[in-house]
């Protein structure tokens, strides 16, 4: 036969496939959804044509069907095609064809709001108990930050020479007053502390791709800024004001700081320690199970934001502050300690 | 759904920037690859994008609060949101396009050619913190995207995906260089010939070419396969090259 008989007799079903796929395309996520009034076609006989466009404009089970029905039609073309020598820019039509079919059938599975609801809450505390790198980033990040604290305690140039004169400046200035007499903008700090703090823990979790070096380096910056500023702060007249505001909300933002870097490091060790697979796999696998660690930092951050700009910076008495921040280190500790004890359900998602 | 086709020994494979899927249903189909220019200019419209997102944020922020301070927080959350949500949530809703990617036809796919999931599209956008314009200039993206067979990169190497074209491409249906001089020339070649693969993409990659060029240069063209040709066949050495060519395509497409 002809190859362009051959051909023109295969070309009905690739045009109906190419109208299948736009409707697909163009229906996108919201499938399920019925097209706008203005945007509904005529409607069709249904018995003489399944997979006519229904008249709500929504896409049913024939035309699902028939666009199985279509793409095995199609590969087969294209095995055919390139078997037979057909003429070039058919067989590059027929891969775009199918690329396109093979996309529209099998699509993303989206976010699973319940799947990540476990994953964060019985398999990172699962992760976590047995995680070298939360053990290293803990010690790492308080044992500096103590011995920053003590050494701007002590030695009364330290503090100067880590922040700098000017911050230390403002950072007296603005616990001169005591916590009341302070104008409140309890929303915009919030807002404030969520963009800010935030992405410094998913910064710091991301640089875990340089080997970890660079998370290492923002892990151990934070925690000299910060325990220089605790330090120098007891040696001031303005320690109780400083200390009341940064009780409530310092466990959960000082342990998401931590655990984004033991995130970061899980990264940056996956490229290090390949356990025999290839590099890039390696690292595909271990930022696979740092992401969740980091998603759990997020919510810590965000956490820590709230109560610091609600409480932190409120009235409230100072037994209430310290009441929130031992009961955010109780949570978090339940968390870690008996989170996913329960049993391990198999989970289907990969 | 796919995967990636093993990669082959021995067998040479083009140098084209494609890669190759095969799909359950045992067929192995290409895609293009996206390459660093497209896939910049991608981002230059979802850049657009999220500017004009962010004002609008902060003029619904303004509106909702009547200017007080409370509207400034909101405004940062959500350029939070944007700034690390945006890539995230379009790409794992829409299947793996951004307005941007949709805008220039590419599509994030990961390299066993399946759909992405949720946790590679937040992956591969977090990443942005070391790819982008902080704190590099975006220059580890460009180097690991020229130095990565498959254009990938830093975000799309931890999150195991990849970029594609996809492509639309018209479709023309069999050339039919219908010319006298053609028809003149057909009872001269033989009934049927056996062109072999590299003889018949070649012929079919002329004749779909050739309304392109002068004739002058159609002969030049032509020339290096109507030579021999014409030995072959027999044929009388007046006859240009180009129908030459267009007489055997005839024959091998359109009758054999």
């Amino acid at each position: 036969m002809k190859v362009a008989e051959r051909l023109a007799r295969r070309e009905q079903i690739w045009r109906e496939l190419d109208l299948l796929l736009s409707r697909f395309e163009e229906a996108g996520a919201l499938r399920r959804r019925s097209v706008p009034v203005w945007r509904r076609v005529e409607p069709a006989d249904p018995e003489a044509d399944p997979t006519a466009p229904s008249p709500d404009g929504k896409i049913g089970a024939a035309e699902v069907v028939r666009l199985g029905e279509l793409y095995r039609a199609a590969c087969a073309d294209l095995m055919l095609a390139e078997a037979y020598d057909l003429p070039r820019d058919t067989v590059a039509y027929l891969h775009a064809l199918v690329g396109r079919a093979h996309n529209s059938l099998y699509r993303t599975r989206g976010f699973r709001v319940r799947s990540w609801g476990s994953e964060l809450l019985e398999v990172v505390p699962r992760r976590l108990r047995s995680d070298p790198f939360l053990r290293v980033s803990a010690v790492l990040f308080w044992g500096l930050m103590a011995l920053a604290g003590c050494l701007a305690a002590a030695r009364a140039g330290f503090a100067e020479q880590v922040v700098g004169p000017e911050q230390l400046a403002s950072l007296e200035e603005m616990y001169a007053q005591p916590l009341t007499e302070l104008p409140r903008e309890d929303e915009f700090m919030t807002g404030f502390y969520i963009n800010h703090n935030a992405a410094i823990g998913l910064k710091c979790f991301a640089y875990g791709l340089t080997f970890g070096i660079m998370t290492l380096y923002e892990l151990s910056f934070q925690a000299l800024v910060l325990g220089t500023m605790f330090g120098h702060m007891a040696t001031t007249p303005m320690a109780a004001n400083f200390y009341e505001f940064v009780t409530a909300h310092g466990p959960f933002e000082l342990t998401a700081i931590v655990l984004s870097g033991a995130a970061g490091l899980r990264l940056g060790w996956g490229l290090v320690d390949t356990q025999g697979q290839r590099r890039i796999d390696s690292l595909a696998r271990e930022s696979r199970n740092a992401l969740p660690i980091a998603g759990a930092a997020t919510c810590l951050f965000v956490l820590a934001a709230f109560v610091e700009g609600f409480v932190s910076g409120s009235p409230l008495p100072y037994t209430a502050k310290a009441g929130v921040a031992a009961g955010s280190t109780v949570l978090m500790l339940a968390f870690l300690l008996l989170g996913g004890r329960g049993a391990v359900r198999e989970s289907g998602a990969g | 759904m796919a995967t990636a086709a093993p990669e082959p020994a021995e067998a040479v494979e083009a140098l084209d920037t494609t890669v190759r899927l095969i799909t359950p249903e045992r067929i192995a189909f290409q895609y293009p690859l996206a390459g660093p220019f497209r896939r910049a200019s991608a981002y230059l419209i979802d850049l657009m994008v999220l500017v004009l997102l962010g004002f609008l944020g902060l003029l619904g922020s303004l509106a909702l609060s009547l200017g007080s301070a409370a509207g400034g927080g909101l405004f940062l959350v959500i350029l939070f949101v944007l700034r690390f949500g945006y890539g995230a949530l379009l790409e794992g809703i829409f299947n793996g396009q951004t307005v941007g990617k949709r805008a220039m036809s590419l599509r994030v796919v990961s390299i066993e050619g399946v759909p992405i999931g949720g946790g590679q599209a937040f992956l591969r956008n977090l990443l942005w913190c070391l790819d982008g314009a902080l704190p590099f200039a975006y220059m580890p993206a460009l180097a690991s995207m020229v130095l990565t067979r498959r254009f990938q990169r830093l975000g799309d190497l931890a999150a195991r995906t990849m970029v594609i074209v996809e492509q639309r491409p018209p479709r023309a249906g069999v050339a039919r260089p219908d010319d006298r001089a053609v028809e003149a020339l057909l009872p001269l070649l033989p009934a049927t010939i056996d062109a072999g693969p590299e003889l018949a993409r070649a012929l079919s990659d002329y004749v779909k070419h050739r309304r392109r060029f002068s004739p002058s240069r159609r002969e030049e063209m032509a020339g290096h396969l109507a030579r021999p040709a014409r030995q072959k066949f027999d044929l009388p050495a007046e006859v240009p090259g180009d129908v030459v060519l267009c007489a055997l395509y005839h024959r091998v497409f359109l009758e054999g």
